[in-house]
């Protein structure tokens, strides 16, 4: 059966580009588009691996990450992060505590070949 | 100094030639009376010779006393630094005269009186640090001068010594750097800007190479679905392209306003409007309140679609992303007096604007969106507001939610226009 990716970013352009990124290589997608939407699409389809965008109406990246790490059911999956902030560190600020840090942090824009590698090492494939 | 010497010289060829012709006087006549007599004869000489000439040493020191002391008056005056000598107790001992004009000195005797308005020194004061280790201190600061401008200076403190060597006053010597600050702000500004863009031309160029992606796919596959969606994203960046363009156009100095007659501004607010009305989502509501008289006047259409365009954007990005609420309320409005004054204000239910963002917000390229912000709506909102001879301003209530009010005259009047830097 094929895996699951969630995909969890407000820019529609972000969202569909994964999409067909990721079914083309095999992959089952589901996506949403603001944190609040995300964590409860990921409680319903309990994806392999979430794509978590961090500049997002109603519930930030951030946030979103904090909620995803600190519920038992969901703390396991696999996240990357997608970012356009500069500084990676940005992201990793004080907000994280001692939260585990995500599998990944990928900058926007992304090179497709390297992120789809990175993403298929993270799931195994 | 020359003149001193040649004084000292004369009166000592005096005194030589005296004293020589009284002992050759001396010599000639031969007897010890005579000789005497000659002597004294030629001291006495000697002496009114000198009384003649002292007081004229006198008062050629003077003078050259008092013309020193007229060059460094005027240079105390001339250079074109703030310049104040002051006590121990930090009263103003002298002052130059840019001094006196810029700092009102009906404050008060005291320094921080005069420059600070304060009723106390300041901590880490320069001047009490030279009274106390005799040594030259600087630092940077920002004063405001009596009619109000705001000026950033660098300030020396120096001891004055007396003749033993003592610190009778310090001096202050207040160099302003204002315009060097600016074009310091301004550089260091335009350089995040131009990062930002690039990363916004990025993000751009990744929707367009996403969208000839997802294309190719639903070629590949045959999949039309697909490729409408592709290629509604290659639109769509296409269109983000163009938008940023048009801004770094409007910036420009290059681009003039094209004032039209018989422009009604209603309707371009109403154009505005239901531009964003249509890509808006359902959690924020546009509404429109105007006039029931619209009133046309002579002005820059597309000029005034582009500054209601960015501050509906700014509206629309700030209760997006406010997580405070989930539904927001933003108004356009357009309200015009019998004169033709026009004024269109945005107002939002957002977050607010906190205080040291407002401050910095009309600094060129500022921008609080990250990356996704070139800073340049702003730029674009009070160049056209200027090139109309009007004003920009806002309101903002943090938690509440922030209005913003461009007023604009119904006939440009260029004479106010402000030159755009």
């Amino acid at each position: 059966m094929a895996k699951k990716i969630l995909i969890i970013d407000d820019e529609k352009d972000m969202r569909v580009y994964l999409s067909t990124l990721f079914k083309k290589a095999g992959y089952e997608v589901d996506s949403a588009v603001n944190g609040e939407e995300g964590i409860r699409q990921a409680k319903i389809s309990r994806p392999d691996l979430i794509t978590l965008d961090v500049l997002m109406p109603r519930k930030s990246g951030v946030k979103a990450y904090q909620e995803l790490r600190q519920d038992a059911t969901l703390a396991d999956i696999p996240i990357v992060i997608l970012t356009g902030l500069s500084q990676q560190e940005d992201f990793f600020g004080a907000e994280l505590g001692s939260l585990p840090r995500p599998q990944a942090v990928c900058d926007k824009p992304i090179d497709r070949d390297d992120f789809l590698q990175k993403v298929k090492d993270i799931l195994g494939d | 100094m020359g003149d001193s010497k040649a004084n000292n010289g004369r009166t000592l060829i005096f005194v030589i030639c005296a004293l020589s012709a009284t002992a050759t006087a001396a010599t000639a006549i031969g007897t010890l009376p005579a000789l005497w007599l000659v002597l004294c004869l030629g001291i006495a000489i000697t002496l009114a010779g000198l009384g003649l000439l002292m007081p004229r040493r006198a008062d050629a020191l003077k003078e050259k006393l008092e013309q020193t002391r007229r060059n460094y008056k005027r240079l105390f005056e001339a250079v074109p630094c703030y310049i104040c000598v002051l006590d121990e107790q930090l009263n103003i001992l002298e002052a130059n005269t840019l001094y006196q004009q810029d700092f009102d000195s009906n404050r008060g005797t005291h320094c921080y009186e005069v420059c600070k308005g304060r009723d106390r020194a300041c901590p880490d004061c320069l001047v009490a640090q030279t009274f106390e280790d005799g040594q030259v201190h600087s630092s940077e600061e920002r004063l405001n001068t009596r009619d109000g401008r705001a000026l950033d200076l660098v300030v020396y403190s120096m001891p004055v010594l007396n003749d033993k060597g003592q610190i009778n006053a310090v001096m202050e010597v207040f160099t302003d750097i204002t315009e060097v600050k600016r074009l310091q702000r301004q550089l260091t500004l335009m350089g995040r800007a131009v990062a930002g863009m690039a990363h916004r031309i990025k993000n751009i160029l990744m929707g367009l190479e996403g969208g000839i992606f997802v294309v190719n796919t639903g070629m590949e596959s045959n999949d039309n679905a697909t490729i409408e969606e592709g290629w509604e994203m290659v639109e769509r960046n296409v269109n983000k392209v163009s938008r940023l363009v048009k801004d770094l156009l409007f910036c420009s100095k290059a681009r003039q306003p094209i004032f039209k007659d018989n422009v009604c501004p209603q309707d371009i607010a109403r154009e505005v409007h239901s531009l964003f009305a249509e890509r808006s989502g359902g959690d924020i509501e546009l509404h429109l309140d105007l006039d029931q008289e619209p009133q046309c006047g002579t002005f820059d259409p597309d000029g005034l679609a582009n500054l209601l365009s960015n501050l509906m954007a700014n509206a629309i990005d700030a209760c997006r992303f406010n997580d405070q609420k989930s539904t927001h309320h933003i108004t356009l409005r357009c309200r015009q007096d019998p004169q033709g004054t026009c004024v269109f204000e945005i107002e939002d239910d957002g977050p607010g604007i906190p205080d040291d963002v407002s401050e910095k917000m009309f600094e060129d390229f500022f921008s609080t969106k990250g990356t996704e912000g070139t800073g340049i709506g702003l730029l674009v909102v009070r160049k056209v507001a200027n090139e109309h001879g009007g004003k920009v301003s806002f309101e903002s209530k943090l938690g509440s939610g922030t209005t913003f009010r461009v007023t604009l005259p119904a006939v440009p009047n260029t004479s106010t226009q402000q030159e755009d830097s």
